[in-house]
C-alpha cells in the first residue's frame, strides 16, 4: 500500500484522509478497497484543483478581453480628446522652445518626443480607472486581475518593440531606435504597470475601508 | 437558510457529524453514513463534501495528534458550526413543508 500512499501524497491529497485510509486498511480493509478509495480521493483532488484553475482562467480571459477593448477604444475614440488637449499646449511650447532653448536642450527635447506624452498620460489615466473598476468588482482577486491586466496591456505593445528592433538592424547609427526604446521603457514598462497598480491599490483600499466600516 | 442550498450528500455529512458528536473524524463519519444509507461510502467524497462545508462556514475542524496506526498522520476532527446547525434546521423545515404537500408519499407507501 506504500505505492498508493505515495500517489496520494504526490497528488496533494489531505494528510488526514490518507491517515484515515491507512487506519482503515490496518483494521482489516482489503487492498482492493484501499486502491478504490485512492483512485476516488485523487480524482476528487484533481477535480477540486481544476475548478480553481478554471475560475482563474475565466477571470484572466475577461481581463484580457477588457484590455484589448480598452486599447481599441483608446486608439479610435478617446485619443481624439487627447489630441484636443495636446493641441492646447504642444504647438506653442515647442515653438517657444525652438526659438529660445540652447541647441543641447533642444536635442534632448526632440529625443524624448514630448508630443507623445499627452497621449501616454491619457492612456495611463484610462488604465488606472479601468483597473480601479475591475478591482472594485472582484476585490478578492485583485492580484490576479492586476497581473493579467498588466500582462495583456504590455503584450499588445510588443509590435512596437519589434519595430524598434527592426530600426536597429537596419541602421544602428541612427539614434531613432534608442529614442523609441527609451520611450517604450518609460511608458510601457514603467508608467503603464504603475498606473494599473495605482488604480488597483486605490480600489483595494476603498474596499477594505468599506468592509471595516460595515463590520463595526 | 443561506442562499446556497445544501446538497443531499452535504446534508447527510452534517447530520452524521452531529450524530457522532465529539471525535467526529473521517472514519466514524463515513461509518455513520454507511450505517444510515446502507451503501459503501468513499472517504474521498466525504472529504470533498467536508471541504465544501468548511468553505461555506458550516463546519469547523481541528487537527489532532499524529498516531502510529495512521502512519504518523494526524486526525482532523470536525464539528458543525452554529450556522451549520441553523442551515440543517432550515433544510429540515423546508423538506417537511414540501412533504406535507405530497399526500401520496405520506407514510412511505408510495
Amino acid at each position: 500500500m506504500k505505492a498508493a500512499a505515495w500517489l496520494l501524497t504526490r497528488f496533494g491529497v489531505d494528510a488526514s484522509l490518507i491517515g484515515d485510509l491507512v487506519e482503515q486498511h490496518r483494521s482489516g480493509r482489503s487492498r482492493l478497497w484501499f486502491w478504490r478509495q485512492t483512485v476516488v480521493a485523487i480524482a476528487a483532488r484533481v477535480a477540486a484543483t481544476m475548478s480553481i484553475d478554471l475560475a482563474v482562467v475565466r477571470i484572466a480571459a475577461v481581463v484580457a478581453v477588457i484590455a484589448l477593448a480598452e486599447s481599441y477604444l483608446w486608439m479610435h475614440v478617446f485619443s481624439h480628446y487627447a489630441n484636443v488637449l495636446y493641441m492646447t499646449w504642444y504647438p506653442y511650447s515647442i515653438d517657444w522652445m525652438a526659438r529660445t532653448s540652447p541647441h543641447a536642450i533642444w536635442q534632448i527635447v526632440v529625443f524624448l518626443h514630448p508630443w507623445a506624452w499627452t497621449f501616454m498620460a491619457g492612456w495611463c489615466a484610462m488604465l488606472a480607472v479601468i483597473a480601479w473598476c475591475l478591482v472594485r468588482l472582484w476585490a478578492a482577486r485583485a492580484k490576479l486581475i492586476l497581473g493579467a491586466f498588466v500582462l495583456s496591456t504590455v503584450s499588445q505593445t510588443l509590435p512596437i518593440l519589434g519595430r524598434t528592433f527592426f530600426d536597429w538592424t537596419r541602421d544602428p547609427t541612427n539614434p531613432v531606435w534608442i529614442s523609441n526604446l527609451v520611450l517604450y521603457a518609460m511608458f510601457v514598462l514603467v508608467a503603464v504597470p504603475l498606473s494599473i497598480r495605482a488604480g488597483g491599490r486605490h480600489a483595494a483600499k476603498a474596499v477594505s475601508t468599506l468592509r471595516l466600516s460595515g463590520s463595526r | 437558510m443561506s442562499r446556497e442550498a445544501l446538497g443531499n450528500f452535504e446534508l447527510m455529512v452534517l447530520l452524521a457529524i452531529l450524530r457522532v458528536g465529539d471525535g467526529a473524524y473521517g472514519v466514524p463519519i463515513a461509518r455513520e453514513l454507511e450505517a444510515s444509507s446502507g451503501k459503501d461510502v468513499l472517504l474521498g467524497s466525504v472529504y470533498a463534501a467536508l471541504d465544501r462545508l468548511e468553505a461555506k462556514g458550516l463546519v469547523a475542524c481541528r487537527v489532532g495528534d499524529p498516531t502510529p496506526e495512521r502512519g504518523g498522520r494526524a486526525k482532523k476532527y470536525f464539528t458543525v458550526t452554529a450556522k451549520g446547525v441553523r442551515d440543517v434546521r432550515d433544510t429540515q423545515r423546508a423538506l417537511i413543508r414540501l412533504w406535507r404537500r405530497l399526500p401520496e408519499l405520506r407514510g412511505g407507501t408510495a
